[in-house]
């Protein structure tokens, strides 16, 4: 759903091929989630069928195909951003399924999956403040994303310090 | 290259043994960032002690460049801490009657370099560190940031391999913390140092090359 949102922003820019709009969204994702080919064309298809972009016929000194957001593009984008999603901002993540299913096993499994999930996350944290370390000033919205994605992690390490404390404890109690 | 293997240690107080280390074993290769983590009370500041040649160990084994240090006497430890390693500390560890000149100088004369040479070595730090317009100042001048930046400036005088900071964050706040992270950062890898750092925040420990955790006196 939202790369389809991100061609939307990138097309109110200027009209762009299918091959720009790749790399234009692996630019601004950072090249942390980096689109295929395949990807690239059914979105676009996606689009054109419902009416949020049109193709431009070809120009005559070159046979790319280019895209223009319509004015319906322009309303979806705009009720997209405005909107803050459907259901809890915070309990429909990826993760928050992964735990809801971890209640189901026992203390011991519980607590592997938390410590496994700790060092992950700690090393990807690190990885991101390198990111960001060498991220040129200038940058703001760039630094603004790692930011975003560093707190959150940071958030979710401080959590697992929690949970490890509280199940240790619970392991000790039922030895 | 730091080696640790098992090491062990105790404190006794009035209150009875407190086992601060129960088994830390680590490994610290030359030029490398590592940032050892963990909650207060779990062992970090002592273990960086024991690295840094300022507190002994009961047991374990610990080589500094291959050379076991179990058997050093107090003179050869004293040595070897001053030749070896630069320290950074949460509260500073200014001393108030020396302006910033004189407290970066400061291990130059424990070192007995003769005064004549003090600036050629002082300058070009304090430069790099951006405090060279503070020479003049008094660490009570001076903002937590800029002190911490003349501690580091002190820490690097002697040009020691390893710098050891504990908790060099600790007292600033989230901007000023930032910023004398990314230039201790920037300073470990420009002069090649060996840089431990001992932190509870993982948004410090994070601009290292290698976290690793210590918990109720274990290296995790």
């Amino acid at each position: 759903m939202s790369v389809q949102h991100i061609f939307l922003a990138l097309l109110t820019e200027s009209d762009l091929h299918g091959y720009d709009l790749k790399q234009r969204y692996d630019q601004l994702m950072l090249h942390e989630t980096e689109l295929n080919f395949g990807q690239v064309y059914s979105t676009l298809l996606r689009l054109k069928r419902d009416g949020l972009i049109v193709l431009n016929k070809p120009d005559e000194e070159d046979d790319k195909k280019t895209y223009a957001i319509t004015e319906r593009g322009r309303q979806e984008l705009q009720n997209w951003l405005l909107s803050p999603g459907k259901g809890s901002l915070v309990m429909c993540d990826s993760f928050s399924y992964k735990l809801a299913a971890m209640q189901i096993l026992d203390t011991s499994m519980f607590l592997r999956i938390v410590k496994e999930y700790r060092k992950q996350m700690m090393e990807e944290m690190r990885r991101l403040t390198q990111k960001k370390l060498g991220t040129p000033k200038g940058q703001t919205g760039a630094l603004l994303l790692l930011d975003r994605s560093i707190l959150k992690l940071e958030a979710d390490i401080v959590w697992t310090g929690k949970c490890l404390e509280q199940l240790e404890k619970e392991e000790a109690e039922n030895a | 290259m730091l080696e640790l293997k098992h090491i062990q240690k105790t404190y006794q107080g009035s209150a009875g043994k407190t086992e601060a280390l129960r088994d830390a074993t680590l490994r610290v290769k030359d030029g490398e960032f590592m940032a050892i983590m963990g909650k207060s009370g779990c062992g970090k500041s002592t273990l960086l002690n024991i690295i840094g040649c300022m507190d002994r160990y009961d047991g374990g084994e610990y080589r500094i460049d291959g050379s076991d240090t179990k058997d050093l006497k107090r003179k050869e430890q004293a040595v070897l801490r001053r030749e070896k390693f630069g320290f950074v500390f949460q509260s500073f560890h200014l001393l108030p009657e020396y302006d910033v000149f004189h407290n970066v100088a400061l291990p130059l004369k424990y070192k007995k370099i003769p005064k004549k040479k003090y600036r050629d070595i002082v300058l070009p730090l304090l430069e790099e560190l951006g405090i060279a317009h503070l020479e003049k100042r008094m660490p009570g001048e001076l903002s937590g940031g800029e002190q911490q930046r003349t501690a580091i400036a002190r820490s690097l005088v002697n040009d020691p391999g390893v710098l050891l900071a504990d908790e060099p964050t600790g007292n600033l706040d989230s901007e000023n913390g930032e910023t004398v992270i990314e230039l201790l950062t920037t300073l470990q890898k420009r002069l090649c140092k060996t840089l431990i750092l001992v932190t509870h925040d993982i948004k410090i420990a994070s601009y290292a090359d290698r976290i690793v955790e210590i918990r109720d006196g274990r290296v995790l």
